[in-house]
């Protein structure tokens, strides 16, 4: 692909229609700098900066290198045919757990207050991963029967 | 010695750059899922931003803006929706960040500057993206693990994503148009190749992401559409969960009004340029006609519930003070501190008969949790500024 990696053809023409895109994104980002630094003792810009940086390099350094190794592990521990409905099940999985994660530990739950957090959080989750990985298995073996002469 | 490490530096960037020219040839991490990711979270940032600005004026209103009384639920649909796609968001990001994970390792870093400062935009549109999701869910599910305020810093990141987001729509749209809609006289054979490669593993993966994200949405959403509520198990709150069947944010003891509150030569003072006009007791207002409406409580965090409430037009009773006419008025709390202690009526809601000082709600005396013995509840204001336990009212 030409531009698959964001590299054009004609890199000239490019710029031109393409810096003053530059300038005002990077107008809007200053805008939401100075924000930050206007109301200091509650945005914590320093703070803000740190955040935004850790999280990058969190999933760069961490997330997506688990996540490349569960797709490499799966692909080869498990036959062609339950590839893809594991991997997914896997990750949708994930997404409920993190997801849940304050729930399930309750840190939001404030004792005066019955209304913040009532459901049973941890029954919910295992039934919602439940349906997860029944639909991955169903697909497993929809493709199973199908395959067979 | 030099030579073998740059050869072995070299061999190693070598495998890098197979690694990625392999995994660019998998459709799930082709230009045509990273373009139509690339939208639908496009659209899902945009709606959050600009229903996200729209709570952020509300509460921090600029001269220029006033916030209708009518209609009385926008406010509900405005934030549910926000908290919604924000929600809806979560699986999108990360199947793109996986999708497009292979190009980080593109190598030259950068042909040019102008494409250097665009590749550098990335940080700020990938941090921000995740601080705005992380910090929004966390924020929903009532924990606060941050020295930051989380208002003050979701909004001046949400410019800093924004601003980011379009310098990378910018970036992107041309190749975005070429492989969801190729014309064939004008564009590469390589654009519309890309279409035909592994057709049904890229739906595959895009229908798994696209049913994340409605799975994650139905799972939250019941606690402000009501009728999907048992279907929503992962909801931080439930619309008919709390003392009188809905939710409260602030309790009476953690506001510090359990006893203050209870007095029973409770007031309620009318002031206007430091003087005091009138002071109400209880029972006075007790005894004024009142009024009935339905009204939803719509929360900042995306829970919110119909309720009916009874009480005195907030119009009357400054009437009643000898104020004809009010441009706006403070509503003060019996709570001693706290951001949202304090709340402005302006001209339009003060002018709407519902915008009521409730004595009651499905015709029973207020909970203490929910303002007993009197609160401010009007028709489209986000509950922080629907103020509990009323004492004082400043007009001006």
């Amino acid at each position: 692909m030409s531009d698959s990696a964001g590299i054009s053809t004609n890199d000239r023409t490019r710029n031109r229609t393409f810096l003053p895109a530059l300038v005002i994104g990077w107008a809007i980002i200053a805008y939401g700098a100075k924000t930050a630094l206007d109301d200091e003792t509650d945005a914590h810009p320093f703070a803000l900066v740190v955040h935004v940086v850790a999280f990058d390099l969190a999933h760069d350094l961490f997330v997506a290198p688990i996540v490349l190794m569960i797709g490499w592990l799966t692909g080869r521990l498990l036959p062609l045919v339950a590839r893809g409905p594991v991997r997914a099940a896997c990750a949708v999985s994930a997404m409920f757990v993190i997801f849940a994660y304050p729930l399930l530990h309750r840190w939001g739950r404030r004792p005066t207050n019955s209304s913040t957090l009532p459901l049973e959080y941890g029954r919910n989750l295992v039934i919602l991963i439940t349906i997860v990985w029944t639909m991955a298995l169903v697909t497993i073996a929809r493709r199973v029967v199908r395959a067979k002469p | 010695m030099m030579a073998g490490l740059s050869a072995s530096v070299r061999a190693t960037t070598d495998r890098v750059q197979r690694w990625r020219d392999d995994r660019l040839a998998d459709s799930r991490h082709g230009d045509r899922v990273a373009a139509i990711l690339g939208i639908a979270l496009g659209v899902a940032f945009f709606v959050s931003f600009i229903t996200g600005l729209l709570s952020h004026l509300i509460q921090h209103p600029p001269s220029w803006f006033e916030w209708p009384a009518r209609p009385a639920g926008l406010y509900r649909v405005t934030q549910g929706l926000h908290v919604a796609t924000g929600i809806a968001s979560v699986p999108l990001l990360f199947a793109k960040l996986w999708s497009v994970f292979p190009r980080l390792f593109q190598w030259p870093f950068a042909t040019n500057w102008v494409h250097l400062l665009e590749r550098l935009s990335l940080v700020p549109l990938v941090g921000g993206a995740i601080f705005l999701l992380i910090t929004g869910v966390a924020n929903v599910e009532l924990w606060y693990p941050w020295l930051f305020f989380v208002p003050s810093a979701h909004y001046a990141i949400a410019w800093v994503t924004m601003g980011s987001l379009f310098i990378h729509v910018v970036a992107k749209i041309n190749i975005s148009r070429r492989v969801l809609w190729p014309n064939a006289l004008t564009d590469s054979a390589d654009d519309i190749t890309d279409r035909q490669s592994d057709p049904q593993g890229r739906r595959r993966f895009l229908t798994v992401v696209g049913a994340s994200s409605a799975a994650l949405v139905i799972a939250t959403v019941g606690q402000t559409v009501s009728p999907l509520r048992r279907l929503s198990l992962l909801a931080p709150r439930r619309p008919d969960v709390g003392v009188q069947g809905f939710p409260v944010n602030k309790t009476a003891i953690e506001a510090g009004v359990v006893d203050t509150a209870q007095a029973a030569d409770y007031t309620v003072t009318v002031e206007s340029k430091g003087k005091v006009l009138r002071v109400f007791t209880i029972d006075e207002i007790r005894a004024m006609p009142t009024r009935t409406a339905t009204l939803p409580i719509a929360c900042v965090e995306g829970w919110s519930a119909n309720r009916t409430w009874t009480g005195v037009p907030l119009r009357s009773l400054i009437e009643q003070a000898g104020v004809e006419q009010a441009r706006e008025v403070t509503v003060e709390s019996l709570q001693r501190g706290g951001r949202y202690r304090r709340s402005i009526v302006f001209s339009d809601q003060l002018g709407d008969d519902d915008t009521l000082l409730a004595l009651l709600v499905d015709g029973e005396p207020l909970a203490a949790d929910h303002g007993f013995p009197i609160r401010l509840i009007g028709p489209n204001r986000p509950c922080v500024l629907q103020t509990k336990w009323v004492t004082t009212l400043v007009i001006r």
